[in-house]
């Protein structure tokens, strides 16, 4: 979601029409944009990235007034004209493609003019991808010879005033010293040749993504009639871009103007604003919403939405660029009509119900150990590579994380038991004896796995007190295998967290099940407890398939 | 309640107690005369309290100890005496009369204070420093000085008098004497209540206080009355083991969604990024996939991917939308972004794999899970990076939106919220999209619960080999539960605090 901020004065003249606080958020929440809130002329939004259309307050408002009823879809009328861009077969490298338009005929205010560079950075930070994608540049048509050219060159071979500069420099100073540099450049960082707008006189207009030129860059109030343009490495996304702006500047009154775009022998006029048609059966909406339309009430609620219908097609804006398949139009349909006017309903149809067998068995040994007075758990499955080894003097392996913000938890467990000594230790300050268990998933290398890694239900039990030792923890697992009906041999082995001697494997049949023993003086100083600790770690997927054979 | 009635509730240890309140008041005190122990008598007085026949008030109160010297000389004797005594007329170095007292040079020098102090003393500079009695220090060696009277008392010494303050005063500067400790003491009072029935006498009542095998067995208990208890009483909490909380809601939430008929989905929480996005036709340039929204593996970074019809058709979808009547993203699709292995960022990857799986000869059919799903977001009070997501799809060929209301609705109401609405939203995979909200009646408006939608095609027809409804939705349990659990901080639902995980409200729904 993009949060945009509109002048409240503006936008009611836009809209035609002045709601209340209440209005506003009901209808923008119909429609799905969300309301922020009104503080004086301020009023804000969020917008959902499928509709880049709606990030400016003409977008906003050409929306809200098809949905609220207030005139009729309007029809963005291109001028031909003469204006020409040249693409030179240097930027199929670098930065492929572009599409750009002439707007004539504009009155800019100030909070015109401040929209227009937000609508701008805000289609730059979410449709773009933060310039990556494709990146717009906006002039005065007054400063500029025709044709202009779109080209690379070598960095040492450019020079020019960036905006807010006070003099000329060259390409590596700009992205070395200027902030927009600074913040986009690594964009060009493997290109050995930067793209630039050109115009005829030999003026730089800007050096995209990066910066206009101050010379012919910058718009003000005083401006009349503009270029834009749009650069990028898909010829669909610059054209859609172009469009979308195109017909936002025109809503409020400028005159769009072609601009042929040559490369090579290929000419292409932009912008195109000229609906696209798309198939729609009112039959599949209905089938899809469980409504019953006709088809002048389908097309009128269309209507509502910016379409026009012409027999079984509908005419979609060309800035609505989120309509990908028929079903895009279900959408408008219904939200057209208002999803509150679509009654819930459950069909009577009869289907069988199965639990996941291994999470119902999960629940049954959560009761059995409830039963036995101890307390249930609940830890993350990220944890620490210290914890999950160094704390517990084990040095097994550990899936790591590439990209964890929180160093406390930078892997994935391997094992159970590291995460009771957590909750002992946090547990400190209370009264014992303190026994506890845990159940979840751990993690481990498994080549076989379709990630290369294998999840594995597993079992904790600790008892904490001062006379905490092998025969009760073994007591506590006992219990539970002897109600289960498993039957395990313990045999004497050895675990780096146990105190030798003490550490015992229980197994059934030759399947080793569990490790349980008293946790080595050592371990629990590393976690700084205070009080013996016995535990078991168990791999309960294990058991569980032992139980179901 | 009459006397004689409110006599035979009285406990053993309250019979013994209250007589002792005529003369005393401190626990100190009733402990000495009553030869109980001290838990006794505070749990006495505690019960008296409750049956209005005593008041306990709490005074500050100083509590004289003596230190490890003070206690060290109560047996030895003071070092100044030792010092006097040592002298025996003469007059000695500081050398020699440490030698023959025994005492340190920190003993020494409070001596020479002390006695210099009481005029007991005389000094001389010489080479060394040389000491002499006085002629008083003879007569004053025969008597008991203040500060060894001081010492005999009974510690600890509570009640000083004036002089024994002054004393106090002077030791206090000693080291290691003394320590006074400021202690909260109970002083119980007799109520005018209390007062009367024990005007009246309590009586030897000869009562049961247990009742045990062998009076059952001789039939003793007929010749007694049994004490009466005051069952109003305050009495001790016990504690039982439990399951966490979380599991408890969440076992909850699973058996509404069998209830209604729905199988249970599970799988792996790590993931291909092909299953968590693209296979969703999540575009490959979306922000979903950049390190800062989602955890990514050291190694192994990448899996391997499902069968090569399946990635062709995904692939299809995407770049083109294939035979999904779709355009598609227009952009070209890369298989090795969705080898990536993700930790899964919602339970939606879990539905797509069942699609893969279903047969035609399955449907319609339901499915839900209830599963943990993760965000690389820093931890606090409304962030985790591991939560849990309700996920449910119906796949039936007469699905409608309708439908997906009314499963949410229903499980809304089941979860204590009587109020849903769908408000427009989008997410790549559904079409139309809706967020989920529900009216919270305590913060007075509408909350974001969770997301919904009936799946596009270009999710449908790859994995199911055609296009029919799918309605699908992901809530978010967290936000779900903890308003029930009166929980404002999601950090407390996996805090694992011994207290809370005791006494949290069990899930009564």
């Amino acid at each position: 979601m993009a949060g945009v901020t509109f002048s409240k004065k503006r936008l009611d003249a836009l809209l035609g029409r002045k709601l209340s606080p209440e209005q506003w958020d009901e209808r923008a929440s119909l429609l799905g944009i969300g309301f922020e809130g009104i503080q004086g002329d301020d009023i804000s939004f969020e917008v959902y990235p499928n509709r880049p259309d709606l990030l400016s307050d003409a977008g906003l408002a050409r929306a809200l007034r098809g949905f609220l009823g207030i005139g009729k879809p309007r029809m963005y009328p291109v001028k031909k004209s003469s204006y020409q861009v040249i693409v030179d077969s240097s930027v199929a490298k670098v930065r492929p493609f572009t599409a750009c338009a002439v707007v004539t005929n504009i009155r800019f205010t100030d909070a015109s003019l401040k929209d227009l560079i937000q609508f701008q950075e805000k289609l730059h930070t979410t449709y773009c991808r933060n310039r990556k994608k494709a990146a717009i540049g906006v002039y005065p048509l007054d400063g500029i010879t025709w044709p202009v050219s779109y080209l690379a060159r070598r960095p040492d071979q450019i020079s020019f005033q960036p905006l807010d500069a006070h003099k000329a420099l060259s390409a590596r100073q700009i992205l070395e010293q200027h902030p927009a540099g600074k913040a986009y450049g690594h964009l060009l960082k493997d290109a050995d040749k930067y793209p630039l707008f050109i115009d005829a006189a030999g003026h730089v207009l800007s050096m995209p993504p990066i910066i206009n030129s101050e010379h012919t860059g910058r718009v003000t109030t005083r401006t009349a009639s503009v270029f834009i343009e749009c650069s990028g490495f898909d010829l669909r996304v610059v054209q859609q871009l172009i469009a979308i702006i195109a017909a936002s500047i025109s809503d409020q009154g400028g005159v769009i103007h072609q601009v042929a775009v040559c490369n090579g022998h290929k000419k292409v006029a932009t912008p195109v604003l000229d609906p696209v048609a798309h198939a729609f059966d009112v039959g599949y909406a209905n089938r899809t919403l469980g409504t019953g339309y006709s088809a002048p009430q389908a097309s009128r609620l269309l209507e509502r939405m910016g379409h026009q219908t012409k027999g079984m097609q509908v005419l979609v804006p060309a800035y609505r660029i989120d309509v990908l398949h028929a079903r895009d139009l279900v959408e408008d349909l219904a939200i057209a009509a208002g999803y509150d006017t679509i009654q819930p309903a459950i069909p009577h149809v009869a289907a069988i119900a199965h639990e996941d067998p291994l999470h119902t068995f999960q629940r049954r040994v959560a009761d059995l150990l409830a039963g036995l007075g101890l307390l249930e758990t609940n830890t993350f499955h990220l944890t620490s590579v210290e914890r999950q080894t160094t704390l517990m003097q084990s040095t097994g392996s550990v899936v790591e994380l590439a990209n964890s913000l929180n160093a406390d938890y930078n892997a994935l467990r391997s094992w159970m038991l590291p995460s009771l000594m957590d909750v002992l230790r946090l547990n400190k300050h209370h009264d014992y004896p303190q026994r506890f268990f845990g159940i979840g998933a751990a993690f481990s290398a498994d080549r076989q796995s379709e990630t290369g890694v294998k999840e594995r239900m597993k079992l904790a039990i600790v008892t904490s007190h001062p006379r905490a030792d092998y025969t009760e923890i073994r007591q506590l697992l006992e219990y539970m295998l002897d109600r289960l009906e498993v039957k395990a041999r313990f045999v004497e082995s050895e675990h780096p967290s146990v105190i030798p001697g003490r550490a015992a494997e229980a197994l059934v049949g030759m399947i080793p099940v569990a490790m349980v023993g008293e946790l080595h003086p050592k371990v629990l100083r590393s976690w700084d407890l205070e009080q013996p600790v016995a535990g078991i770690e168990l791999d309960l997927e294990a058991l569980f398939t032992l139980l179901r054979k | 309640m009459d006397a004689k009635k409110l006599a035979a509730t009285l406990h053993p240890l309250e019979r013994k107690v209250l007589p002792a309140l005529k003369a005393h008041r401190t626990v100190a005190e009733i402990t000495g005369v009553t030869g109980l122990k001290e838990v006794e008598v505070v749990r006495a007085l505690q019960w008296l309290e409750n049956k209005k026949l005593v008041s306990v008030s709490v005074q500050p109160q100083e509590l004289v100890q003596l230190d490890k010297n003070g206690r060290a000389y109560k047996t030895k004797g003071l070092p100044e005496r030792r010092f006097l005594e040592s002298l025996n007329g003469k007059e000695l170095s500081l050398d020699q009369i440490s030698k023959k007292s025994g005492l340190s040079n920190e003993e020494l020098n409070a001596s020479i204070g002390v006695l210099r102090g009481k005029g007991l003393i005389m000094l001389r500079k010489e080479r060394q420093l040389m000491v002499k009695a006085t002629a008083q220090a003879s007569a004053a060696l025969a008597k008991e000085w203040p500060e060894e009277s001081f010492l005999k008392k009974q510690f600890p010494l509570a009640n000083l008098t004036a002089d024994e303050r002054r004393i106090l005063d002077q030791l206090k500067r000693r080291k290691e004497f003394v320590t006074v400790e400021l202690r909260k003491e109970k002083i119980a009072t007799l109520t005018p209540d209390g007062e009367r029935l024990v005007a009246a006498g309590i009586g030897d009542l000869s009562v049961i206080e247990q009742l045990t095998p062998e009076l059952l067995a001789s039939g003793a208990w007929r010749n007694k009355p049994f004490r009466r208890y005051d069952v109003t009483a305050n009495i001790p909490k016990v504690w039982g083991g439990r399951k966490h909380f979380v599991n408890e809601a969440r076992e909850y939430i699973r058996k509404i969604w069998v209830d209604l008929g729905f199988t249970e989905m599970d799988g792996p929480m790590l993931q291909t990024s092909f299953w968590n996005l693209d296979a969703l036709f999540v575009p490959q340039d979306h922000p979903a996939r950049e390190l800062q929204d989602t955890f990514y593996v050291k190694t192994p970074a990448t899996g391997t991917l499902p069968s090569p019809a399946l990635v062709k058709a995904v692939k299809a979808a995407h770049e083109n939308g294939g035979t999904t009547g779709s355009i598609g993203w227009q952009s070209p699709w890369d298989a090795d972004m969705a080898r990536k292995n993700v930790l899964r960022t919602h339970t939606t990857a879990l539905s797509a794999q069942t699609l893969a799986r279903l047969k035609k000869a399955d449907l319609p059919a339901k499915f839900f899970a209830v599963g943990r799903v993760f965000r690389n977001e820093t931890l606090d009070w409304k962030h985790l990076f591991e939560f849990n997501q309700v996920e449910g799809i119906v796949i039936d060929p007469d699905a409608n939106l309708r439908h997906l209301f009314g499963y949410l609705k229903e499980f809304y109401a089941k979860m204590g919220f009587k109020k849903v609405r769908m408000v427009p939203s989008y997410f790549p995979y559904t079409e139309p999209s809706m967020e989920v909200q529900v009216w919270h009646p305590v913060k007075n408006q509408w909350v974001e619960v969770g997301g919904a939608g009936i799946f596009r095609a270009e999710v449908t027809a790859p994995l199911l080999g055609h296009d029919i409804p799918v309605l699908a939705w992901g809530q978010g349990m967290e936000r779900i539960i903890t308003e029930y659990y009166n929980i404002a901080d999601l950090r407390e639902l996996y805090r694992n605090d011994l207290k809370q995980l005791r006494e949290i409200k069990a899930w009564v729904r």
